[in-house]
């Protein structure tokens, strides 16, 4: 097995560790905020893990920038065969903002949550009824 | 109660572990390897290829270039999504008396240190050249509108922090302006995506196609390099997605007893 797919490997176990704790954190916690928190972790985790995935496994891989604005043949050549994936990048991009404005809606959320019942905990919200 | 929960604690762990599992027979396959799959190599390829001018781009950064043009109809929809959670946000925090708002119009009385506040101006106006330059070189240089709306919200969120709320409005980043920028980006976008419509092409055309009639955005305007439509989309993201961050700070950082005030109207009228 070669150096970098053990590297590799140990990434992925770190990421679905910190998975499993993010799940944990959603589920079990009754402080809305430290749901919150761990649903962002959750949704980190995810990127990093289709970042991962676009890696090449290169000595020297390229980021997919062009280093030249007038490219010969030969440059657009070695240019496909060394840069890592684009997709997963542009894919990230998309869920990262989505990702910020659910955070900021649910933050907004959590706040009004507060102003209306005066507790953050979940399991007294469900018991109060109005104000 | 607790019996439930004991049960509860090792199933979520069991589903914790199949998805892990799931994931990894579905991931480790396509885990890192030396070659990538080919729509990826396909991208790369055509994104600058001046050479075979029928899938291209114009744009020598790959990432910009799927995300505006390849993925183009994606990406506005994630705009628009973007745009309805600024206004959820707004009408969450929405006063019945606007006029409370004013209330934070009041003397600085306590003020940090001058170090402080000298580093922090020229903190801000190296923050917000520096997120123009990403948002106008996104489809050259690594960066974009997403990229630079993102660098731009640390300047409101620092003069917060350092100064106050109040002193944000002075430099002229009411709410209202931001609004008022944000749809300005979503509008730039929404006529930049149809205008190929006008010339008989498709939407979101950016080059020349040969089966379509539109004669695609320009490639370079004199000595500027402008990569077609990618520009256009980079400043109309750049304004929805910074003035939305600007907008969200804005109406956070609004004090509690302007909605305590607010809300003993509406309690004294029901």
């Amino acid at each position: 097995m070669n150096p970098e797919h053990v590297v590799v490997l140990y990434l992925y176990a770190a990421l679905f560790v910190v998975f499993g704790i993010s799940v944990y954190g959603i589920v079990v916690k009754p402080h809305i905020v430290k749901k919150l928190i761990a649903l962002s972790i959750l949704g980190d985790t995810a990127n990093t893990l289709i970042i991962l995935l676009g890696y090449r496994t290169l000595p020297k891989p390229w980021p997919p920038v062009f280093p030249e604005l007038e490219p010969s043949l030969e440059l657009i050549e070695e240019f496909t065969k060394l840069s890592v994936d684009p997709l997963p990048q542009v894919l990230v991009i998309t869920a990262i903002v989505i990702n910020m404005a659910v955070t900021a809606l649910l933050a907004f959320l959590a706040i009004q949550v507060y102003r209306l019942y005066g507790t953050l905990d979940f399991r007294k919200v469900l018991k109060l009824r109005g104000w | 109660m607790k019996g439930v929960k004991i049960l509860f604690i090792p199933l979520m762990g069991l589903v914790v572990i199949l998805i892990v599992l799931i994931l990894s027979y579905g991931t480790l396959g396509y885990s890192p390897a030396e070659y990538i799959r080919s729509l990826g190599e396909f991208l790369l390829r055509q994104s600058f290829n001046v050479f075979e001018k029928e899938w291209w781009a114009g744009s020598p950064e790959v990432i910009t270039a799927t995300l505006w043009d390849y993925r183009g109809l994606d990406t506005v929809y994630e705009t628009t999504v973007f745009y309805l959670a600024v206004i959820g946000c707004v009408s969450v925090f929405r006063l019945l008396q606007p006029k409370l708002a004013e209330i934070t119009k009041e003397k600085e009385e306590y003020a940090l240190t001058v170090i402080v506040r000298v580093a922090t101006k020229i903190v801000l106006a190296v923050i917000i050249l520096i997120s123009i330059n990403i948002a106008l070189h996104g489809h050259i240089t690594p960066g974009g509108g997403f990229q630079a709306g993102s660098a731009f919200a640390i300047a409101p969120l620092l003069a917060i922090a350092a100064f106050s709320r109040y002193f944000v409005e002075k430099m002229g980043l009411k709410i209202n302006l931001s609004h008022v920028l944000r749809s300005l980006g979503l509008i730039i976008i929404a006529l930049v995506a149809l205008l190929p419509l006008f010339y008989f092409g498709y939407l979101l055309q950016n080059q020349a196609k040969p089966w379509s009639p539109f004669p695609g955005y320009p490639i370079e305007v004199s000595f500027l390099e402008l990569s077609g439509s990618l520009f256009h989309f980079d400043i109309g993201e750049y304004l929805n997605v910074a003035m939305g961050f600007l907008a969200i700070f804005l109406l956070l950082s609004l004090p509690e007893r302007v909605f305590k005030k607010d809300m003993e109207v509406v309690k004294s009228e029901s």
